[in-house]
């Protein structure tokens, strides 16, 4: 039984389907990350994030990450920029991909304090685009070399994006389903009346009830649209929601292109037909004609791969999760927040204030925190327990290099979540120097009910 | 597949019409709903510019030009009379500057050259660097060496113990004044081309009046905020001697160290600090602030009182510490009671920071990099 359903899965996700999907999210993801890649060093981020700031959050685990320099960084965001083009164009395509993903990958890895759900999106979307043939048709390598031009692709290149794109929307909703969300409508009550100022729209957010309706119609439009564009009936109105809803989060909230990027990346439920058809326009446009071989892309190894595809969404789908483990409030202690689809779930702001202690002297002096961290570093450190520790083990080594006897650190974080007055983290008498971060619970952080 | 998914889309749809019923009849009695419907950020920034930002500005103006005309005539004439005259005038442009010491963005900032306050308003001194450019006849002020001019400098020519004599020394005097002139002259065009740009920058941020980085809100309460922790950290904290790492109390760091007027100019600097949070101005006269704000949002009248009441708090101890005494006396004489006052300024960082900007929801110290 079991062994007939493997046998079932393994025959759909490797069945041939049309490459025209994996043509269209090559263009687009190419395109939508050159532009934001040019974004991002025209609004001069990459001297904001990157090179200004004296001390840098680590993901964990990847502490051991080296720090290159500023000229390197341009470099990196260069071969970033070129190598999304040359995906855009199927140009050195598997080359272009690996290097997108990499330069890609590294600059989040670099500070902690920049993670953003959608561009870890981006990152498995370009880990996908390493993997699938997407070259094989409409691209300068299958121009230079006909050879490889294929009309057909496995299924499961297709499967990687739809199923990754529906485990972001459904986690994000699932999400929502919580009192506060629901019930109190926050933080849609505290974010959207101050958007009074908009035109046209702009009288809807000051309506009391609009924040309720908000963050209802979220939530469901999160759980349901990968169903509704998965079905071929329903698809074009979901990506009308899609649209809309994706139109109106990009005007309301500052989140940068990550509108544009479920909105092209949403592309990918569409019918074949419905691709081959744009994509004709294109073809005739810049004259390609493709001359397919009689032999069809395929791989070996399709065993290896139905394992690493069935492991790969396990992963995705229990990851998000693994929160459950922890006691207490995921939005106090944020321990397994990240990496879970959790966006724009809560307003969340901390004032934290760190000492740092000669023991031999006793003498104890407040850091001003602006010395090591830019306002963005310091905004997301005064809120988040890990960045906290990292922050403190980072001053004790300052300092004890600025010749203090074994420094101590201690700090009083307080901190508000949704509204309410801002509460004490954890203990301000607390040694941070000597808490390690680990996997396991933080149990030094208040509970968020009794104080 | 499709097929085999046709039921669910049907099924959601199900779900999300008995959702949105459900949704509709929810909000009712036992939430009381936000009542932020009659909170509007433009006419709070019209209240800002016409109440707070322009009238402060002006009377930076006037009385800059005043400094300056008095200038002219110490540099003729330097007599002690007139050496008295020129301090009170340095004095009143300097607590008018500590009214303007928030408005840093817009005119109040010129790209490389930086804000107004860091180009007007750095201490300590250098004072060697200062002897050293009135000797070479330097006055050249494009380079960054801020420490040899703007406010405090000239404090420390006006009131350093042989300030006088200096002036009128036969051989160096005159290079002296005209350095005086010069930084004065430095001083007062900055202002004025401040000033000035309001004239035309006070309907820009009127219409600025978005919540997320860069909008008028976002850049004036950013600046609001760096004013009140530069006030506290390093106006008190430093002299005080409780930065990490300092190993004692650092009394020449103080402000206005030269002059001892540092404790009437630490609860100036306060004053103005409240007023913005009031949206009052100087005079008193009432207008939309950060209190208002509050006051419109069901949540925010908590923090509303907390922080009224907090004010009335530290204006209390402000008043308990004489003018007349300067902090760079007191750190010597009384420091726990200084830095208690630190701490008491660093309590209260959280009413302005964390607490208020996560209610009034604008999108505060991103200043660059977005959310998700």
């Amino acid at each position: 039984m079991l062994a007939q359903l493997i046998r079932k899965f393994h025959t759909a996700i490797h069945g041939q389907t049309s490459i025209a999907p994996l043509i269209t999210v090559r263009i687009m993801l190419g395109l939508l990350l050159s532009i934001s890649t040019i974004r991002f060093i025209v609004l001069g981020w990459i001297e904001d994030h990157y090179i200004s700031p004296v001390f840098h959050f680590s993901y964990f685990g990847f502490e051991w990450l080296p720090r290159l320099g500023a000229v390197e960084l341009y470099a990196i965001h260069g071969i970033m920029l070129l190598s999304s083009l040359a995906v855009l164009l199927g140009f050195y395509y598997r080359i272009a991909s690996i290097l997108l993903f990499l330069t890609f990958t590294y600059t989040e890895l670099y500070d902690l304090t920049y993670y953003l759900n959608h561009y870890y999106f981006v990152s498995l979307a370009c880990l996908f685009l390493l993997i699938i043939p997407a070259h094989r048709n409409i691209s300068i390598d299958a121009w230079l070399n006909p050879k490889i031009q294929s009309s057909t692709v496995p299924n499961w290149t297709i499967w990687l994006f739809k199923g990754q794109i529906s485990i972001v929307y459904i986690c994000a909703g699932l999400a929502k389903i919580n009192y506060s969300w629901l019930m109190e409508a926050l933080p849609l009550r505290i974010w959207l009346p101050p958007n009074e100022h908009l035109p046209i729209i702009g009288s809807v957010f000051t309506w009391e009830y609009t924040p309720w309706i908000f963050s209802w119609a979220g939530m469901i439009f999160d759980i349901s649209i990968p169903f509704l564009l998965l079905n071929k009936n329903f698809r074009p109105w979901a990506y009308l929601l899609v649209i809309v809803f994706h139109a109106l989060t990009g005007i309301l909230f500052q989140i940068g292109v990550f509108p544009l990027v479920m909105m092209g990346a949403t592309l990918i439920f569409f019918s074949t037909e419905w691709h081959t058809r744009w994509q004709s326009v294109l073809t005739e446009m810049i004259h390609w004609k493709s001359t397919f071989s009689q032999s069809t892309y395929s791989v070996k190894f399709t065993g290896i791969i139905s394992s690493l595809f069935i492991l790969y969404f396990l992963f995705q789908i229990l990851f998000p999760w693994r929160f459950a483990l922890y006691p207490g409030n995921l939005f106090w202690t944020e321990e397994a927040y990240r990496f879970g689809w959790r966006v724009m779930l809560m307003e969340k702001a901390g004032t934290a204030t760190f000492y740092v202690k000669d023991t031999c002297t006793g003498k104890e002096g407040t850091v001003f925190n602006k010395e090591f961290l830019n306002d963005h570093q310091e905004k997301q450190m005064a809120m988040q327990p890990d960045m906290i520790l990292q922050y403190a083990h980072f001053l004790k080594d300052h300092y004890q290099q600025k010749g203090l006897c074994n420094p101590e650190v201690r700090a009083e974080v307080f901190v508000t979540l949704n509204g309410q007055a801002g509460r004490l983290l954890f203990d301000p008498q607390l040694n941070l120097s000597e808490i390690q971060d680990s996997w396991n619970t933080k149990n030094w952080i208040y509970p968020y009910a009794i104080q | 597949m499709n097929q085999h998914s046709s039921i669910l889309p049907k099924l959601s749809l199900i779900l999300i019409l008995s959702l949105f019923i459900l949704s509709a009849c929810k909000p009712t009695e036992e939430t009381e709903p936000n009542s932020s419907t009659d909170f509007n950020k433009k006419i709070m920034l019209e209240s800002m510019a016409d109440k707070v930002i322009l009238p402060n500005l002006n009377n930076l103006k006037i009385s800059t030009e005043a400094f300056k005309l008095s200038c002219d005539s110490f540099r003729q004439n330097p007599t002690t009379s007139q050496l008295i005259q020129i301090q009170e005038k340095w004095n009143q442009a300097y607590v008018d500057f500590l009214h303007c010491q928030a408005f840093n963005f817009g005119p109040g900032e010129i790209p490389v050259t930086g804000t107004m306050a860091e180009n007007l308003g750095i201490w300590p001194v250098n004072t060697a660097r200062v002897e050293q450019r009135i000797t070479d006849k330097n006055y050249s002020f494009s380079d960054f060496e801020r420490d040899s001019r703007g406010f405090q400098t000239i404090e420390y020519l006006l009131f350093s113990p042989n300030a006088l004599t200096q002036f009128q020394d036969s051989l160096s005097g005159a290079d002296r004044r005209a350095y005086l002139d010069a930084i004065t002259t430095h001083l007062h065009n900055w202002v004025n081309t401040v000033v000035s740009g309001w004239a035309t920058y006070r309907q820009t941020f009127v219409d600025n009046d978005g919540k997320d980085a860069g909008s008028s809100v976002s850049l004036l309460y950013n600046n609001f905020l760096l004013s009140y922790e530069g006030l506290k950290n390093y106006k008190l904290g430093i002299p005080a001697g409780v930065r990490a790492g300092q190993t004692q109390a650092e009394p020449n760091k103080s402000e206005s160290y030269y002059s001892g007027y540092s404790t009437r100019h630490i609860k100036e600097h306060f004053r103005a600090i409240e007023n913005i949070w009031k949206g009052n101005s100087r005079t008193g006269e009432t207008g939309i602030g950060f209190d208002d704000w509050l006051n419109s949002l069901q949540d925010g009248k908590t923090l509303l009182n907390e922080t009224q009441t907090k004010f009335a708090e530290l204006n209390t101890l402000n008043n308990s510490f004489q003018d007349t005494s300067s902090i760079a006396t007191l750190v010597q004489s009384d420091l726990s009671k200084i830095q208690n006052w630190y701490t008491e300024y660093q309590k209260f960082t959280r009413y302005l920071k964390s607490d208020l900007s996560s209610l009034i929801g604008i999108a505060i110290t991103y200043s660059s990099g977005d959310g998700d």
